[in-house]
């Protein structure tokens, strides 16, 4: 009676021993992938802030420029795209196109002087540009949250853990370096 | 001794030179004193700093919200929109869970200005708002006079701060605590302060010895960052 009662008691210890390091690590994985879906929540925010923003600009812009249909119709288009996307390499690249589609249109607005002295066009630059470096930042911050999460995932002895417990490496959210840049356009 | 410190120092510097290239980003400046005016650049008259040091401090008193103004010689190449996100996030301006801290900061030999504002007044300072701050004083950093730049930027923020917390008296903020105890409590302390005074001066002692330490970092030294942060929320301007 007594002897089986030490050995379940041994048996209860060896698998303690056993699964504690599981824990340990999968609490420190769980804590991670939090971080980083918390962070591409404001990501996600901040680019449906953005979307938010362009029916106002493109109708503002429009009052002054309206034949400039073609710009139109590609801001309009990109703006569908971004805000159909819904994987973060997806989101990624829908939003890159729209930041050259929106840069486009800022070269239109440098021909027009009333439209950039319009003090309702000159706030929405305000909010545009304000949101833009929002996403930058949130960007930024959603990418080291993936890095920090990546880095925990491949270190070994996690790798094996986080392998058995199905914890894959997390995406970055990349900016393109042409789409920072304003594009050329031809006249 | 002096060959380790020699060492420490040395591979302290490689560290850091490593760091900014790895991540190119500027050396960010540590504040001096208050954390409300850092006039790094020297463009403010002391008068002025004054001034805007005893506002700043009052507004904080009343409201809990910080109003940091820096002044920087050069952003060193990097923009003002990461310049200004790093020193906010560095510097912890603002409660960290009110999020309720704002920057100025101005960078001479680029002539950029940015006003940065944390998470908890993006409402009331939205970046509409904040650019028309920004080109209200652009004209007289134009001219020369930081000053008066400096002085109608500072205005107005405080301005909005003040509406954004109209609903909140100061005195209810500021006299919540010594308000709350009862006279005979006070007189209490006041005899047992007296009895230890007699009795037992050690404890007495001991007791301010660590009274003094604990308020040394809040209210009784130089006025710290809360630890709040931004999201790049606010506008960027120039001259």
């Amino acid at each position: 009676m007594k002897k089986s009662l030490v050995i379940i008691g041994v048996i209860l210890l060896v698998l303690f021993f056993a699964v504690s390091p599981f824990i340990g690590v999968y609490n420190n994985l769980i804590t991670a992938e939090e971080n980083v879906n918390g962070k591409w929540a404001q990501v996600e925010n901040q680019l449906q802030r953005r979307l938010d923003l362009i029916p106002n600009l493109v109708e503002t812009v429009k009052g002054y420029a309206a034949h400039e249909k073609e710009t139109f119709t590609l801001v309009t288009e990109a703006r569908a795209k971004a805000a159909g996307a819904s994987s973060v390499k997806e989101q990624s690249e829908a939003n890159s196109e729209l930041t050259s589609a929106l840069s486009r249109l800022m070269v239109i607005v440098e021909q027009y002087p009333e439209l950039k002295a319009n003090e309702n066009f000159i706030r929405l630059q305000d909010e545009l540009a304000g949101t833009e470096n929002r996403i930058a930042i949130s960007r930024k911050d959603y990418n080291d949250s993936v890095q920090s999460f990546n880095t925990l995932v491949k270190r070994f002895p996690n790798n094996i853990i986080a392998g058995m417990l199905n914890f894959v490496e997390k995406a970055y959210f990349e900016a393109e370096e042409s789409a920072q840049k304003a594009p050329k356009v031809s006249f | 001794m002096k060959l380790s410190k020699r060492v420490l120092l040395l591979s302290l510097l490689l560290l850091l030179s490593l760091t900014t290239t790895l991540w190119a980003a500027p050396e960010l400046p540590n504040y001096l004193g208050d954390i409300y005016v850092q006039d790094f650049a020297q463009i403010i008259s002391p008068q002025v700093e004054y001034k805007l040091l005893a506002a700043a401090k009052e507004i904080e008193n009343n409201t809990g919200a910080q109003i940091s103004i820096v002044t920087i010689e050069s952003l060193q190449g990097t923009d003002i929109e990461s310049y200004s996100n790093e020193l906010f996030r560095k510097w912890g301006i603002g409660d960290k869970d009110k999020e309720n801290g704002i920057l100025f900061l101005v960078a001479k030999s680029e002539g950029k200005l940015r006003i940065e504002v944390g998470y908890g007044l993006e409402g009331r300072i939205n970046d509409a708002k904040a650019g028309d701050i920004l080109r209200n004083a652009a004209p007289y950093f134009q001219s020369g006079e930081f000053d008066s730049g400096t002085a109608v930027a500072f205005n107005s923020l405080a301005n909005e701060i003040s509406q954004e917390y109209a609903d909140i008296s100061p005195e209810e903020t500021q006299s919540e605590r010594s308000a709350s105890i009862p006279w005979w409590a006070q007189l209490l302390g006041i005899g047992l302060l007296i009895y230890l005074a007699i009795f037992h001066p050690g404890i007495l002692m001991f007791l301010i010895f660590t009274l003094s330490r604990g308020s040394m970092g809040g209210s009784g030294g130089s006025r710290r960052g809360g630890g709040g942060s931004s999201g790049g929320g606010g506008a960027s301007g120039g001259w």
